[in-house]
């Protein structure tokens, strides 16, 4: 008995109800229970009785009963049992029997009575001290207790039980705030079956007509259950509760994802509260930095965001904010990311099995989704650093169909250059983003949703130059539900990116120059739920690219630059693609999928046509041809396979393999080792062919402990041809022959990656370790030059070893610490082997490329954060975040090179962040 | 003009005192240099007078520079023609190799190597390339620092591409006037014949300046800037001369030389261009797969002066300096132990002008005596 009461305090009220029909009698009770679990107890008396037990079988699994009775009532059988615990329990006038632990529930409760009016008294708790702030939130406790346990009925009732197979679709959402769950699991014990919701918490689900229990659970919310009673096919909406307190909850989380397992590999989905979490440089939450510390994904430096996903470019991944294109997904030279966290609501990367419908870059696809917005009242949240404010805000707009989420943020940094030495006081830098969501309940089988994203950078260095640039996108979805098993998805969008370059320093020599790129799209994506066992997906995608290659003006009457315009290039880019999530077994499952898509690059465009094997360059142009508008120039096309599969090979371990190929269509031109703004996509065309890629990957998982820990290897290979390097001397800005001045390089990468997470409990974080590798070799024999003489090397972002943990620990409710922790292998530099005099001065030759390494990296954050007090209804929250970044103050290489000073040569080790960096911030919530 | 596009070398300071903690600390890898020591040839053809080339050695990385310079001694140097004429270049010693030429511009040359061991070397043939005459060279005041900058155009649109030398030359002064000099053989101190108080020095330039003038309509460069000299130099304490010697170049050339800046003055910025491994236009004869450093362009180059007076500059340009004085007493314990060891010179004595003197007023050594930082002969072209 005393086992009782080494439970932990929880307020997981998932009522439990035993399936035993009550029996008429005495209701006394009989028997000699020896060493039986609480489960089996009330059953017992449930036979014997027309007692009914509600309880929480969660919280007496541990706990074994032993009493002999002879016809006694059950009131005195539970005041013995109960005796001395925390648990009460309280009967009411039909006999059903509450169990509940920590506080003890009113009889008067009138059961069976939620949504409804103003209630009293529904909880008496029967220890103040012990009482913590949220319990005087009865309406929720109700609300689990009543929906919980009432019987819906789906369909159209008809007199007797209809026989055959009924389809039953909803949504999963938030009950406080309405919001979209997605992979949120429903599931049935008999007959066995799952499904999950999808990105708009849309579910579907087949099953006998007749009775059944939904069991649905989803990370950070409460486990929830639902009768129902199927007539024919229908919808069933699911509100979740979330979880609002975060101690003493270590069971909690126990159990829930050993059925969360989806053939889905190499995909990680990072929640807003796990981003948090971890300590940010200055302060500033960021998407892409947490991106970063997960297995598989580098960076060639601190001050660049743009990700390195399995060896793969920084331009091979599709970066998706709501569905938008986002073509610079950095602020203030690639130190943030240009997303504002508090929009956000999760962060998904694939960078393994990429579904189908996703297409367009080879290495991974990062899918960042916003809140859909609050639909029961406006709230909001902001936020104040050393360099940027921000202000959110969510709600219903006219009722509660219509809800929006915008966020606007800003920086000031301005002043930190007025601040500086007189060099840089002319200069100055910032930034500005905001985000807007809005999502339009029609009806029920019609919901449009609105999304606007645009973010902009401004920077100029010492009055001389100054650069901005922009992204700029809309675009509008309409999901349409066809029938319970079949809905679709339009999407028509514009996706805008724009730098313009203006040099002032000079009245004569004064130019600008402006690049754009539009693209409009059109989706149509359809999901059918066939059966419990099949999933299909289909749509089409059609993207036309417009890409203002860059134009250079003068800019004063003096100036007497030429004036110059590259031609625009236009392509169309269209796929179809079907794919099947198929689960034979609850062992066993598939997902294979097909996209097979049609590049035209058109005209208007003037293109050379080189003379076949002979380098390109322009003494071997064959021809020259004018190609009118609309006109195709040429056409690439191709299939791409994705197909992954799942086998479990016991209750928590799995195996999964995977084999993907995609194909890109876009280039990124660059010769600096980062992103810059300044960077120029270029389309494919009739000398630059298509990157494609292909990856193939095998894992293995098994979760420990109840599932709360979860561990997995992942092995992969893959290889990418037709990515572009450049001839020594290339220019890639205002180039009107850039095929001229680029090489193919084919790439191949390799690895394995280990996992350890923890997901519940005071301590949760990761562990990862991954060895891998990334080798380019260019040995095109029509390039005119050969890099390392055509053999492999490594590329810029080759660190074979890396190793990131990533912890929290909550000490209380209110305050919990977190560290991380990274190392890596020193990125791959071009180093010098030899110096002379040359023109004065002493000079460096460099040879091979990448031939050796800067020094390995190592890097300790420590962040602490204080909320305040809990209670749900006040008007703010707020919280604070302090921490210090790069803890050990280790002064991590960026870049090593040799600079030729007062005659000699010297060599220098750049770092970015030299020293420990502490900061603060401050938000609020309400 | 291209390096304009991008932010090049910017970025990195501003992102240094943006953050107030990155920093470039010297460091030196490991590396494993190459043990063949390659050709480098450093020369231009001028086709109106003195071609000078030199011919060295690559050598070993090594920290401080220890590495021996490797002069190229006993070749056979020559300029050739596209009409066959051969002009041959005598060695003057220390790897120099030189001859005076008047040359028909319209022809096209190279130059002819054959190094002691009996390998053969020629560079490309180039055409001669004349410079136009520099329209000024002039200066601006820039953030409270003098930029140098030169202003030049060819009417014929024909030159596009520029280089230029930077040979200066200063005036400067002795912070005190000293009339003494102290004798190290006596142990006294005496007066000074001559004085000791302006001197000269003269300085080239290492870094490269480069122009050009395809992005405009004209082929004008317009104050192209060259030497930066920061607020409170010394360079300019008195006057200063700048001596820009201007080539024209050809694109080839100018690829070359851009790739030779960018890959020793403009690394280390955020974005990091990855070194340019451009080859110049010399080649071996018996193997083409043989690295050797250099371009040899043809020509004639152009030259003007510009001088720059401290009255020229705003006030307050000259600080003092960090100079240390000393009053010695006349023992000659004294005497010794501050002159003798060259710490202090003396400038005048206590009282002034005494025969006896009670003291000395000395000052460190550098702060009275001009000619251990410069040279007292003053140069022939000097106001």
């Amino acid at each position: 008995m005393n086992r009782l009461t080494c439970f932990f305090f929880s307020f997981t009220l998932l009522l439990f109800s035993t399936k035993s029909f009550a029996q008429q009698g005495d209701n006394l009770v009989t028997g000699n229970f020896q060493n039986v679990t609480f489960n089996e107890f009330a059953q017992k008396v449930e036979a014997q009785t027309n007692f009914h037990f509600y309880y929480d079988a969660s919280q007496f699994d541990s706990t074994s009963i032993t009493i002999s009775v002879n016809s006694a009532h059950l009131p005195s059988i539970l005041d013995r049992i109960f005796n001395k615990t925390q648990w009460h329990y309280v009967i009411d006038k039909d006999n059903n029997v509450f169990i509940t632990q920590g506080f003890s529930l009113s009889a008067n409760l009138p059961y069976g009575f939620f949504n409804g009016e103003k209630d009293t008294a529904v909880l008496v708790t029967n220890n103040g001290s012990d009482e913590p702030g949220y319990i005087n939130h009865p309406k929720k406790v109700k609300q689990e207790i009543s929906i919980e346990n009432k019987v819906f009925d789906v369909g159209i009732k008809r007199n007797g039980m209809t026989k055959g197979k009924v389809n039953i679709a909803g949504y999963v959402r938030d009950l406080q705030t309405g919001e979209a769950i997605s992979s949120a699991v429903i599931y049935l014990d008999h007959p066995s079956v799952q499904v999950r919701s999808d990105q708009f918490g849309y579910y579907s689900l087949i099953l006998s007509a007749g009775k059944h229990i939904l069991n649905i659970i989803a990370p950070g919310m409460f486990d929830t259950r639902r009768q129902v009673v199927l007539y024919s096919d229908g919808k069933f909406d699911i509100d979740m509760d979330e979880k609002v307190f975060k101690l003493k909850e270590v069971l909690v989380e126990a159990g829930k994802e050993k059925n969360v397992r989806s053939t889905t590999m190499g995909m990680d989905k990072l929640s807003m509260a796990a981003i948090k979490q971890i300590p940010a440089v200055l302060g500033e939450v960021d998407v892409l930095r947490a991106i970063l510390t997960l297995p598989g994904v580098k960076s060639v430096g601190e001050a660049s965001t743009g990700l390195n996903v399995r060896g793969g470019a920084t331009d091979q991944n599709l970066i998706l904010f709501n569905g938008a294109n986002i073509y610079n997904p950095s602020h203030l030279f690639g130190f943030f990311s240009a997303f504002d966290p508090d929009v956000i609501k999760e962060v998904t990367l694939y960078k393994s099995s990429i579904p189908a419908k996703y297409g367009g870059r080879i290495s991974s696809v990062l899918d960042i989704t916003s809140l859909d917005g609050n639909d029961k009242k406006i709230s909001g949240s902001a936020g104040i650093g050393p360099l940027t404010s921000k202000i959110t805000l969510q709600g219903p707009i006219v009722n509660s169909k219509t809800t929006f989420v915008a966020g606007v943020r800003t920086t000031y940094s301005d002043w930190l250059f007025k601040v500086l030495p007189p060099d840089y006081r002319h200069s100055g830098a910032s930034f500005r983003d905001g985000t807007i969501h809005i999502n339009r309940k029609i009806n029920s089988k019609n919901n449009v949703y609105i999304n606007g994203y645009i973010s902009g950078d401004k920077f100029n260095l010492n009055q001389d130059t100054a650069y901005q640039y922009h992204n700029k996108n809309a675009n509008i979805n309409w999901k349409h539900i066809f029938n319970n098993s079949f809905y679709g998805v339009l999407t028509a969008g514009i996706d805008h990116y724009d730098y313009q370059v203006a040099f002032n320093g000079d009245p004569v020599n004064a130019y600008k120059l402006d690049y754009s790129i539009n693209q409009y799209k059109v989706n149509a994506d359809f999901s059918y739920f066939l059966n419990n066992k099949h999933k299909l997906s289909f749509g089409f995608n059609s993207l036309l690219y417009n890409i203002h290659s860059g134009s250079v003006s003068p800019i004063g009457k003096s100036s007497l630059f030429v004036a110059d315009t590259l031609e625009a290039e236009h392509a169309l880019e269209s796929a179809v693609y079907l794919s099947d999530h198929y689960d034979v077994s609850s062992n066993l499952s598939f997902d294979g999928g097909i996209r097979y898509s049609i590049y035209n690059y058109l005209g208007p465009k003037t293109v050379n046509t080189y003379a076949s094997g002979l380098p390109i360059d322009l003494n071997n142009v064959l021809a020259t041809n004018d190609y009118p508008s609309g006109k195709i120039i040429n056409t690439y096309m191709g299939p791409a396979f994705r197909f992954s599969a799942r086998y479990s090979l016991s209750e928590n371990t799995s195996i999964k393999a995977s084999a993907n190929s995609l194909r890109q269509y876009i280039h990124l031109l660059t010769n600096t080792t980062t992103i810059s703004p300044t960077d120029v996509w270029k389309l494919s065309d009739p000398n630059i062919k298509p990157q494609l890629g292909t990856q193939v990957a095998l894992g293995l998982y098994k979760n420990f402990k109840n599932n709360t820990i979860e561990t997995s290897v992942e092995v992969y290979y893959k290889w990418f041809t037709h990515y572009l390097d450049y001839k020594s001397g290339a220019v890639l800005i205002m180039n009107h022959h850039i095929e001229t001045d680029v090489i193919n390089t084919d790439g191949t990468a390799y690895g394995v990656e280990l996992l350890i997470k923890k997901s519940a409990g005071k301590l949760n974080g990761w562990l990862s370790y991954t060895y891998s590798r990334s080798l380019l070799q260019q040995n095109d024999p029509y390039a005119g030059e050969k890099i390392n003489d055509g053999d492999k090397y490594p590329s810029n972002f080759d660190q074979p070893h890396n190793a990131t943990l990533a912890g929290n620990y909550k000490l209380t409710h209110r305050f919990s610490v977190s560290l991380n922790a990274t190392y890596s292998t020193g990125r791959p530099i071009t180093l010098p082997i030899a110096e002379y005099d040359y023109a004065g001065s002493v000079r460096v030759l460099y040879s091979n490329r990448n031939e050796y390494r800067i020094p390995d990296y190592f890097r300790t954050d420590f962040s602490m954060s204080l909320e305040g007090n809990h209670k749900i209804h006040q008007l703010t929250h707020n919280s604070w975040t302090l921490g210090v970044y790069n803890l050990t103050g280790r002064k991590n290489a960026y870049s090593v090179y040799f600079i030729s000073q007062n005659g000699q040569i010297q060599g220098y080790k750049l770092s970015i962040f030299g020293t420990a960096i502490p900061f603060i911030t401050y938000n609020i919530r309400f | 003009m291209i390096q304009k596009y991008f932010l090049g070398g910017w970025i990195f300071p501003v992102i240094i005192t943006l953050f107030f903690a990155s920093c470039k600390d010297p460091y030196f890898p490991n590396v494993n240099s190459s043990k063949a020591h390659y050709l480098v040839v450093d020369g231009y053809i001028n086709s109106n007078g003195l071609t000078n080339v030199k011919l060295t050695r690559t050598r070993t990385i090594s920290k401080g520079d220890t590495a021996a310079y490797i002069n190229e001694t006993g070749a056979n140097i020559a300029i050739q023609d596209n009409q066959n004429n051969v002009y041959p270049l005598q060695e003057i010693g220390g790897g120099n190799y030189s001859s005076s030429n008047f040359l028909d511009v319209n022809n096209k040359y190279r130059l002819h190597i054959i190094t002691s061991d009996n390998k053969v070397y020629v560079s490309d043939f180039v055409p001669c390339k004349i410079s136009p005459s520099i329209d000024n060279v002039g200066w601006k005041l820039q953030d409270g620092n003098v930029q140098v900058f030169v202003n030049t155009h060819d009417p014929n649109n024909h030159t596009t591409y520029y280089r230029w030398d930077y040979a200066e030359t200063w005036e400067f002064h002795s912070e005190y006037y000293s009339t003494l000099i102290y004798n190290t053989d006596s142990n006294i101190v005496e007066n000074r014949s001559a004085p000791v108080y302006v001197c000269y020095r003269s300085d080239n330039i290492g870094s490269l300046f480069l122009g050009s003038s395809a992005k405009l309509k004209e082929d004008v460069i317009h104050e192209s800037p060259l030497e930066l000299i920061p607020d409170h130099d010394r360079r300019i304490s008195v006057l200063y001369s700048a001596l820009v010697t201007q080539y024209a170049l050809d694109s080839n050339a100018y690829s070359y030389w851009s790739a030779m800046k960018g890959n020793t003055e403009d690394v280390g910025s955020i974005f990091g261009n990855q070194p340019n491994q451009t080859r110049g236009n010399i080649h071996s004869m018996s193997d083409s797969s043989e690295i050797v450093v250099g371009y040899i362009g043809a020509g004639s180059p152009q030259q003007a002066r510009i001088f720059i007076s401290n009255a020229d500059v705003p006030n307050g340009w000259n600080q003092p300096q960090n100079c240390t004085e000393k009053y010695v007493p006349p023992d000659p314990d004294s005497i010794k132990y501050f002159f003798g060891s060259n710490a202090f010179i003396p400038y005048a004595s206590n009282p002034p002008g005494s025969p006896v003197a009670k003291g000395y007023f000395s000052a460190s050594a550098t702060c009275v005596d001009c000619s251990l930082t410069g040279t007292l002969v003053k140069p022939a072209f000097w106001p």
